[in-house]
Protein backbone atom coordinates (compact mmCIF):
# COMPACT_ATOMS: atom_id res chain seq x y z
CA UNK A 1 0.00 0.00 0.00
CA UNK A 2 1.60 3.39 -0.99
CA UNK A 3 0.63 6.03 1.40
CA UNK A 4 0.23 9.23 -0.36
CA UNK A 5 -0.04 12.71 1.61
CA UNK A 6 -2.84 14.74 0.26
CA UNK A 7 -1.32 17.99 1.10
CA UNK A 8 2.41 17.68 0.93
CA UNK A 9 2.76 19.22 -2.67
CA UNK A 10 6.13 20.42 -2.25
CA UNK A 11 7.65 17.35 -2.12
CA UNK A 12 8.35 14.95 -5.12
CA UNK A 13 7.48 11.64 -4.21
CA UNK A 14 10.37 9.46 -4.47
CA UNK A 15 9.47 5.74 -4.50
CA UNK A 16 12.01 2.90 -4.98
CA UNK A 17 10.53 1.17 -8.01
CA UNK A 18 11.76 -2.60 -7.54
CA UNK A 19 9.65 -2.71 -3.66
CA UNK A 20 6.45 -1.33 -5.08
CA UNK A 21 3.84 -2.90 -6.89
CA UNK A 22 3.28 -1.97 -10.53
CA UNK A 23 0.07 -0.13 -9.88
CA UNK A 24 -1.63 1.32 -6.93
CA UNK A 25 -4.60 3.40 -6.84
CA UNK A 26 -5.30 5.79 -3.84
CA UNK A 27 -8.90 7.71 -3.48
CA UNK A 28 -8.49 11.29 -1.47
CA UNK A 29 -11.63 13.10 -0.75
CA UNK A 30 -13.23 12.77 -4.43
CA UNK A 31 -10.14 13.30 -6.18
CA UNK A 32 -8.66 10.16 -7.49
CA UNK A 33 -5.05 9.36 -7.78
CA UNK A 34 -3.87 7.48 -9.94
CA UNK A 35 -0.64 6.39 -9.49
CA UNK A 36 1.92 3.63 -12.18
CA UNK A 37 4.72 2.87 -10.75
CA UNK A 38 7.72 1.21 -12.29
CA UNK A 39 8.79 2.07 -16.04
CA UNK A 40 9.09 5.91 -16.79
CA UNK A 41 6.58 7.66 -14.71
CA UNK A 42 8.33 9.68 -11.70
CA UNK A 43 5.17 9.44 -9.72
CA UNK A 44 4.26 12.91 -10.06
CA UNK A 45 1.84 12.87 -12.95
CA UNK A 46 -1.54 13.72 -11.35
CA UNK A 47 -4.81 12.87 -13.58
CA UNK A 48 -7.52 14.55 -12.37
CA UNK A 49 -10.99 13.79 -13.58
CA UNK A 50 -14.15 16.01 -13.67
CA UNK A 51 -14.14 19.46 -12.62
CA UNK A 52 -10.66 19.04 -10.80
CA UNK A 53 -8.88 18.40 -14.60
CA UNK A 54 -9.37 22.46 -14.89
CA UNK A 55 -9.76 23.58 -11.33
CA UNK A 56 -6.86 22.90 -9.51
CA UNK A 57 -3.93 24.08 -7.07
CA UNK A 58 -1.55 21.69 -8.69
CA UNK A 59 -0.66 22.06 -12.21
CA UNK A 60 0.23 25.47 -13.80
CA UNK A 61 -3.18 25.47 -16.10
CA UNK A 62 -5.39 24.58 -13.14
CA UNK A 63 -3.60 26.81 -11.06
CA UNK A 64 -4.07 30.11 -14.11
CA UNK A 65 -7.78 28.86 -14.42
CA UNK A 66 -8.63 28.87 -10.63
CA UNK A 67 -7.18 33.02 -10.61
CA UNK A 68 -9.23 33.43 -13.59
CA UNK A 69 -12.44 32.10 -11.81
CA UNK A 70 -11.49 34.36 -8.96
CA UNK A 71 -11.25 37.40 -10.68
CA UNK A 72 -14.46 36.74 -12.76
CA UNK A 73 -16.29 36.12 -9.83
CA UNK A 74 -15.20 39.04 -7.97
CA UNK A 75 -15.92 41.07 -11.19
CA UNK A 76 -19.41 39.54 -11.11
CA UNK A 77 -20.55 40.58 -7.78
CA UNK A 78 -19.05 44.08 -8.02
CA UNK A 79 -21.30 44.48 -11.45
CA UNK A 80 -23.94 43.14 -9.97
CA UNK A 81 -23.91 45.45 -6.69
CA UNK A 82 -23.24 48.49 -9.10
CA UNK A 83 -26.25 47.90 -11.46
CA UNK A 84 -28.46 46.85 -9.15
CA UNK A 85 -31.54 49.51 -9.41
CA UNK A 86 -31.40 51.69 -6.17
CA UNK A 87 -34.79 51.46 -4.33
CA UNK A 88 -36.35 55.05 -3.74
CA UNK A 89 -36.67 55.60 0.32
CA UNK A 90 -40.36 56.29 0.51
CA UNK A 91 -40.03 60.05 2.52
CA UNK A 92 -41.57 60.48 5.86
CA UNK A 93 -44.21 63.01 6.02
CA UNK A 94 -42.48 65.00 9.24
CA UNK B 1 19.60 80.65 10.75
CA UNK B 2 18.25 77.67 13.21
CA UNK B 3 17.57 74.91 10.88
CA UNK B 4 15.32 72.06 12.20
CA UNK B 5 15.92 68.30 12.17
CA UNK B 6 13.74 68.00 9.00
CA UNK B 7 15.37 70.45 6.97
CA UNK B 8 18.24 68.10 5.54
CA UNK B 9 14.94 66.33 3.71
CA UNK B 10 13.70 69.70 1.87
CA UNK B 11 14.67 69.35 -1.52
CA UNK B 12 16.83 72.58 -1.96
CA UNK B 13 16.08 75.29 -4.96
CA UNK B 14 18.31 78.18 -4.97
CA UNK B 15 16.99 80.97 -6.50
CA UNK B 16 13.44 79.00 -8.07
CA UNK B 17 16.01 76.91 -9.22
CA UNK B 18 15.42 72.79 -8.10
CA UNK B 19 18.80 72.25 -7.39
CA UNK B 20 18.01 67.97 -7.20
CA UNK B 21 18.35 68.14 -10.73
CA UNK B 22 22.35 68.74 -9.86
CA UNK B 23 22.29 66.09 -6.80
CA UNK B 24 21.01 63.29 -9.28
CA UNK B 25 23.48 64.51 -11.90
CA UNK B 26 26.57 64.16 -10.01
CA UNK B 27 27.38 60.54 -9.70
CA UNK B 28 27.36 60.75 -13.25
CA UNK B 29 30.43 63.40 -12.94
CA UNK B 30 32.18 61.27 -10.20
CA UNK B 31 32.79 57.70 -12.11
CA UNK B 32 35.43 58.00 -15.07
CA UNK B 33 34.02 57.08 -18.64
CA UNK B 34 35.72 54.05 -20.27
CA UNK B 35 38.15 55.03 -23.41
CA UNK B 36 38.71 53.63 -26.39
CA UNK B 37 42.20 51.45 -25.48
CA UNK B 38 42.69 48.10 -25.44
CA UNK B 39 43.83 48.45 -22.05
CA UNK B 40 43.13 51.19 -19.57
CA UNK B 41 44.10 52.20 -16.00
CA UNK B 42 44.03 50.99 -12.88
CA UNK B 43 40.66 52.79 -11.67
CA UNK B 44 39.53 52.23 -14.82
CA UNK B 45 39.86 48.21 -15.14
CA UNK B 46 38.86 48.45 -11.08
CA UNK B 47 35.94 50.15 -12.09
CA UNK B 48 35.20 47.44 -15.33
CA UNK B 49 35.74 44.50 -13.02
CA UNK B 50 33.76 45.52 -10.37
CA UNK B 51 31.09 45.79 -12.32
CA UNK B 52 31.08 43.00 -14.36
CA UNK B 53 31.43 40.87 -10.64
CA UNK B 54 28.34 42.91 -9.71
CA UNK B 55 26.17 41.92 -12.79
CA UNK B 56 27.08 37.97 -12.44
CA UNK B 57 26.00 37.93 -8.74
CA UNK B 58 22.67 39.32 -9.84
CA UNK B 59 21.94 37.74 -12.92
CA UNK B 60 23.61 34.51 -11.62
CA UNK B 61 19.68 32.97 -11.26
CA UNK B 62 18.27 34.75 -14.14
CA UNK B 63 17.43 33.08 -17.43
CA UNK B 64 18.51 34.14 -20.83
CA UNK B 65 15.56 36.50 -21.39
CA UNK B 66 16.38 38.68 -18.41
CA UNK B 67 19.79 39.59 -19.03
CA UNK B 68 19.00 42.26 -21.19
CA UNK B 69 18.32 44.31 -17.79
CA UNK B 70 21.87 43.76 -16.99
CA UNK B 71 23.00 47.10 -17.75
CA UNK B 72 19.87 49.16 -16.41
CA UNK B 73 19.86 47.19 -12.86
CA UNK B 74 23.69 47.53 -12.86
CA UNK B 75 23.61 51.11 -13.45
CA UNK B 76 20.52 51.99 -11.21
CA UNK B 77 22.59 49.89 -7.92
CA UNK B 78 25.78 52.09 -8.92
CA UNK B 79 23.71 55.07 -8.89
CA UNK B 80 21.82 54.57 -5.45
CA UNK B 81 24.91 53.30 -3.65
CA UNK B 82 26.46 56.84 -4.87
CA UNK B 83 23.63 59.10 -3.99
CA UNK B 84 23.55 57.32 -0.65
CA UNK B 85 26.68 57.24 0.09
CA UNK B 86 27.65 61.01 -0.62
CA UNK B 87 24.36 61.71 1.42
CA UNK B 88 25.90 60.50 4.54
CA UNK B 89 28.65 63.26 4.12
CA UNK B 90 27.92 66.35 6.02
CA UNK B 91 25.67 69.32 5.30
CA UNK B 92 24.76 67.63 1.67
CA UNK B 93 21.02 66.70 0.64
CA UNK B 94 20.57 63.01 -0.31
CA UNK B 95 18.07 62.09 -3.24
CA UNK B 96 16.96 59.05 -1.77
CA UNK B 97 15.10 60.35 0.89
CA UNK B 98 12.14 61.74 -1.38
CA UNK B 99 10.07 59.35 -1.78
CA UNK B 100 8.71 60.18 -5.09
CA UNK B 101 12.09 59.38 -6.34
CA UNK B 102 11.97 55.91 -5.06
CA UNK B 103 8.62 55.61 -6.22
CA UNK B 104 10.01 56.80 -9.61
CA UNK B 105 12.31 53.97 -9.72
CA UNK B 106 10.22 51.73 -7.98
CA UNK B 107 6.77 51.05 -9.92
CA UNK B 108 8.18 51.73 -13.82
CA UNK B 109 10.78 48.78 -13.02
CA UNK B 110 7.73 46.19 -11.12
CA UNK B 111 5.23 46.98 -13.66
CA UNK B 112 8.05 46.32 -16.52
CA UNK B 113 8.37 42.94 -15.02
CA UNK B 114 5.06 42.19 -14.36
CA UNK B 115 3.78 43.01 -18.46
CA UNK B 116 6.86 40.74 -19.29
CA UNK B 117 5.25 38.16 -17.37
CA UNK B 118 1.88 39.14 -18.46
CA UNK B 119 2.82 38.85 -22.31
CA UNK B 120 5.53 36.09 -22.65
CA UNK B 121 4.28 33.66 -20.31
CA UNK B 122 0.63 34.53 -18.99
CA UNK B 123 -0.01 31.08 -17.43
CA UNK B 124 2.77 30.79 -15.70
CA UNK B 125 2.04 34.55 -14.67
CA UNK B 126 -1.59 33.93 -13.38
CA UNK B 127 -0.24 30.39 -11.42
CA UNK B 128 1.91 31.99 -9.57
CA UNK B 129 -0.91 33.63 -8.16
CA UNK B 130 -2.13 30.13 -6.34
CA UNK B 131 1.08 28.85 -3.84
CA UNK B 132 0.90 24.95 -5.73
CA UNK B 133 -1.07 22.37 -3.34
CA UNK B 134 -3.85 25.17 -1.57
CA UNK B 135 -6.34 23.26 -0.18
CA UNK B 136 -9.78 24.29 -1.83
CA UNK B 137 -11.31 26.21 0.51
CA UNK B 138 -8.33 28.35 0.60
CA UNK B 139 -7.99 28.64 -3.07
CA UNK B 140 -9.82 31.83 -3.15
CA UNK B 141 -8.71 33.50 -0.50
CA UNK B 142 -4.93 33.18 -1.44
CA UNK B 143 -5.42 33.98 -4.70
CA UNK B 144 -6.58 37.96 -3.01
CA UNK B 145 -3.81 37.68 -0.46
CA UNK B 146 -1.34 36.94 -3.37
CA UNK B 147 -2.38 39.73 -5.60
CA UNK B 148 -1.95 42.54 -3.04
CA UNK B 149 0.91 41.43 -2.22
CA UNK B 150 1.89 41.67 -6.03
CA UNK B 151 0.33 45.21 -6.30
CA UNK B 152 2.43 46.05 -2.36
CA UNK B 153 5.82 45.22 -3.88
CA UNK B 154 6.21 48.59 -5.50
CA UNK B 155 4.90 50.11 -2.74
CA UNK B 156 7.01 48.35 -0.19
CA UNK B 157 10.12 48.79 -2.57
CA UNK B 158 10.23 52.61 -2.80
CA UNK B 159 8.90 52.84 1.08
CA UNK B 160 11.98 50.71 2.53
CA UNK B 161 14.81 52.71 0.74
CA UNK B 162 13.11 56.01 1.99
CA UNK B 163 12.32 55.21 5.33
CA UNK B 164 15.64 53.43 5.94
CA UNK B 165 17.91 56.33 4.75
CA UNK B 166 15.35 58.94 6.34
CA UNK B 167 15.34 56.93 9.53
CA UNK B 168 19.62 56.92 9.31
CA UNK B 169 20.08 60.55 8.85
CA UNK B 170 17.66 61.78 11.58
CA UNK B 171 19.52 59.57 13.51
CA UNK B 172 22.70 60.79 12.88
CA UNK B 173 21.51 64.43 13.17
CA UNK B 174 20.12 63.84 16.98
CA UNK B 175 22.86 62.07 18.25
CA UNK B 176 25.44 64.72 17.22
CA UNK B 177 23.32 67.86 18.00
CA UNK B 178 22.88 65.63 21.52
CA UNK B 179 26.85 65.76 21.71
CA UNK B 180 27.46 69.07 20.91
CA UNK B 181 25.27 69.92 23.62
CA UNK B 182 26.69 67.85 26.22
CA UNK B 183 29.94 68.61 25.27
CA UNK B 184 30.42 72.02 27.75
CA UNK B 185 28.16 70.23 30.23
CA UNK B 186 29.22 66.68 30.55
CA UNK B 187 32.17 66.23 28.73
CA UNK B 188 32.34 62.65 29.41
CA UNK B 189 28.75 61.94 28.24
CA UNK B 190 29.45 63.74 24.99
CA UNK B 191 32.57 61.49 24.28
CA UNK B 192 30.39 58.49 24.73
CA UNK B 193 27.47 59.59 22.45
CA UNK B 194 30.21 60.88 19.72
CA UNK B 195 31.35 57.45 19.97
CA UNK B 196 27.70 55.82 19.06
CA UNK B 197 27.85 58.48 16.46
CA UNK B 198 31.38 56.98 15.26
CA UNK B 199 29.50 53.64 15.05
CA UNK B 200 26.26 54.57 13.96
CA UNK B 201 27.96 56.24 10.88
CA UNK B 202 29.39 53.39 9.94
CA UNK B 203 26.00 51.48 9.95
CA UNK B 204 24.76 53.92 7.84
CA UNK B 205 27.13 53.28 5.64
CA UNK B 206 26.79 49.83 5.42
CA UNK B 207 22.91 50.45 5.18
CA UNK B 208 23.64 52.54 2.44
CA UNK B 209 25.44 49.74 0.62
CA UNK B 210 22.90 47.51 1.44
CA UNK B 211 19.72 49.17 0.52
CA UNK B 212 20.74 50.04 -2.80
CA UNK B 213 22.04 46.21 -3.55
CA UNK B 214 18.56 44.77 -2.08
CA UNK B 215 16.66 47.40 -4.18
CA UNK B 216 18.16 45.92 -6.81
CA UNK B 217 18.07 42.28 -5.92
CA UNK B 218 14.24 42.43 -5.27
CA UNK B 219 13.88 43.74 -9.10
CA UNK B 220 16.06 40.99 -10.23
CA UNK B 221 13.57 38.54 -8.33
CA UNK B 222 10.76 39.66 -9.72
CA UNK B 223 12.29 39.60 -12.85
CA UNK B 224 13.27 36.13 -12.46
CA UNK B 225 9.76 35.35 -11.82
CA UNK B 226 8.47 36.56 -14.89
CA UNK B 227 11.27 35.84 -17.32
Amino acid sequence: MLLVEFYAPARQLHVDMALVPRQDRVVCRGITYLSTMGGHDAGTSHQFTGLAKYFNAYTITGRRNCVLLTYASIATIALFFKLKPKKEKAVKAS
Amino acid sequence: MMLSFFDQFMSPTYMGIPLIALAITLPWILYPTPTSRWINNRLLTLQGWSINRLSQQIFLPINQGGHKWAVLLTSLMIFLITLNMLGLLPYTFTPTTQLSLNMAFAVPLWLATVIIGMRNQPTAALGHLLPEGTPTPLIPVLIIIETISLFIRPLALGVRLTANLTAGHLLIQLIATAAFVLLPLMPTVAILTATVLFLLTLLEVAVAMIQAYVFVLLLSLYLQENV
